[in-house]
């Protein structure tokens, strides 16, 4: 069998979801019906009125999850009345999945226990492929498609070539799973995954926390990739605990053991060995155009920021803790944070975290996508150079077209504001 | 589907933010007015230049980056009547043909500014008028073709009532 053809899990979880016989040839479409149906603020507006001119009423409410992440709380009155609108028709069509503040919506399916192993989600937002974090196939679809996955409750698909990568070795002290996504964006670039369905395998992979893999998989979605997959490990079963309920959460374990033999059986397109990896940091204006933070180190930055959905979690804003501890940010740096999540928030707040970013000096934002998409709360301004754990740095995308955004690991970002320049954080965290 | 012509030569990872600036999103809800801030900062102006059917022609990963469907939905308000390229960010790919916009991969290189084309679809048989030279390209599924015939999946679906794959 021609490697890319290859079946995998990403095919064995689709045929589980599509109608009809599949023939597993790519490039061929297939209908399917998702589990679950992602849908944010962004894009409600869109939906909304798309769904009033198809006159249909969701049938399948229970499969929508519905987030307030972009644009909360509102910057404008035009993003606060459709915040009020939004609210209304979540409420009208009785949506029973709606999370208005709770976070980026990413960490809330995760959170809620809608990342099921071998599940198929579709979303209106690209960084879904986190969902593979838990062995979960997340699609990313448009808004028009959003409103038929409400209405008929399937979609359709093109079957993907497959690509496979194995990671090996132990992440060095230091160097965290998004140092390691940035390596492998540096590795396939724009072309090599693009549009095909990628899973990972590898110890590497196998140790990685349920944080780090969430941020893994959704900086996967700049390499342009169909979706990404990785095997569920301990963490993410202990992470469904008290999640999902016992009697699913067995279930769902029993399935997927059953999918175990679906892995291909040739050797791994590519083969990476992380052990003597070092801090990586992409540069403008492309999230591929990654470097060892080495050949940076000196950049003058004027503003950090943690937080987005592959930077914002309880591991990120302990690491800043980390790097922060009894120092403080110099007046002419600005670093911006906003946790991921409300239940990242509490955690934070209760093991001391917050209290250390904020005697260092930190800005402490509410749980959402802040900044990273532009559209309100800590903008830069022109000339401002930026160094961010979000996911994109594209020009414009967080503020003036004239601004330059890095992305890094939040340790890096802690230890590059506290600089004023960008730098290697190892030397911060000695034990 | 067969569309003829004029080429507007676009190159290679073109984004969706190059297409239509997430601002622009954000202060326009109407596509039609937001059709004149098409390429805005690569090509000002060119809305008012395109004439209905006209094709935009590129290199690799046309309309990479953020997964904003407003990006099909303006190109196709503008005029634009299909899209030809090496090939297109995923996202965009279905975001096209979902709002009715014709796509065909195939290699552009050669390909001119100016160039006049008649592109069919169905067949992925593209002319260059005028010069007598023909290429092919990888037609889409038929699934795909008779969406992006339809107008797009809504009216595809009013049409249909339900997703009909052929074969």
């Amino acid at each position: 069998m021609r490697r890319g053809d290859a079946k995998g899990l990403t095919r064995t979880i689709i045929e589980r979801f599509a109608e009809g016989g599949v023939r597993w040839q790519t490039g061929e479409v297939v209908i399917v019906s998702p589990d679950r149906l992602l849908i944010h603020d962004a894009y409600l507006t869109d939906i909304e009125s798309c769904l009033l001119t198809v006159g249909g009423r969701p049938r399948y409410p229970e499969k929508v999850v519905i987030a307030f992440d972009h644009a909360v709380p509102p910057s404008t009155v035009v993003q606060a009345n459709s915040l009020v609108k939004g609210l209304s028709f979540v409420r009208d069509q009785g949506f029973p999945y709606s999370y208005p503040f709770e976070g980026i919506c990413h960490q809330v399916m995760a959170e809620r226990g809608h990342f099921v192993p071998a599940s198929l989600v579709v979303a209106t937002d690209s960084h879904i492929v986190s969902a593979g974090a838990f062995g979960t196939l997340g699609i990313a679809i448009s808004p028009v498609e959003a409103v038929e996955v409400m209405v008929t409750g399937k979609t359709w698909l093109t079957i993907p070539e497959l690509v496979e990568i194995e990671i090996t070795g132990e992440l060095p002290g230091g160097v965290s799973a998004k140092d390691l996504s940035l390596l492998l964006l540096r590795l396939v670039g724009g072309e090599t995954a693009t549009g095909k369905a990628v899973e990972l395998w590898g110890s590497a992979v196998e140790d990685m926390g349920v944080d780090g893999r969430l941020t893994f998989c959704t900086m996967m979605a700049e390499s342009g990739c169909f979706s990404a997959l990785m095997f569920p490990n301990r963490a993410v079963w202990e992470f469904l605990q008290g999640r999902l309920d016992d009697s699913t959460l067995e279930v769902v374990k029993q399935d997927f053991l059953k999918l175990l033999g679906s892995r291909a059986e040739s050797p791994p397109d590519l083969r990476v060995d992380c052990s003597s990896l070092g801090p990586q940091v992409a540069a403008p204006f492309g999230p591929t155009n990654v470097h060892d933070v080495s050949e940076l180190e000196g950049e003058r930055i004027t503003q950090g920021f943690i937080g987005s959905c592959a930077g914002g979690r309880y591991e990120d804003l302990a690491i800043a803790a980390q790097v922060l501890r009894g120092k403080r940010i110099p007046p002419n740096a600005r670093l911006i944070v906003n946790p991921a999540s409300r239940e990242v928030a509490i955690r934070a707040l209760r093991s001391g975290v917050f209290e250390i970013l904020y005697e260092a000096g930190a800005i402490i934002l509410n749980p959402g996508c802040g900044l990273c998409g532009g559209f309100h709360q800590g903008l830069v301004a022109d000339g401002d150079v930026m160094i961010s754990t979000q996911t994109r740095n594209f020009k414009g995308r967080s503020g003036s077209s004239s601004a330059r955004i890095f992305l890094a690991s939040a340790a890096t970002v802690a230890a590059s504001v506290l600089e004023g320049v960008i730098c290697d954080p190892r030397r911060f965290l000695e034990p | 589907m067969i569309i003829e012509g004029r080429v507007w030569r676009f190159g290679d990872n073109i984004t969706t933010d190059a297409i239509i600036p997430a601002h622009r999103k954000q202060e326009h809800r109407d596509m039609v007015a937001m059709a004149r801030f098409l390429f805005e900062e690569m090509r000002p102006g060119l809305t008012s230049e395109i004439s209905p059917g006209d094709l935009v022609v590129a290199g690799v990963n046309f309309g990479c980056g953020s997964s904003r469907e407003a990006a099909a939905a303006i190109l196709k308000a503008a005029g634009v009547g299909g899209i030809l390229a090496k090939s297109f960010g995923r996202i965009f790919f279905r975001n096209a043909v979902n709002v009715g916009l014709a796509v065909l991969a195939l290699d552009t290189d050669g390909i001119a500014e100016g160039a006049r084309l008649r592109v069919d679809f169905r067949t992925g048989k593209v002319q260059v008028l005028g010069t007598g030279e023909e290429r092919w390209g990888k037609p889409l599924p038929r699934f795909l073709l008779e969406v992006a015939e339809a107008g797009g999946l809504l009216t595809y679906l009013k049409v249909h009532g339900d997703y009909r794959l052929s074969g």
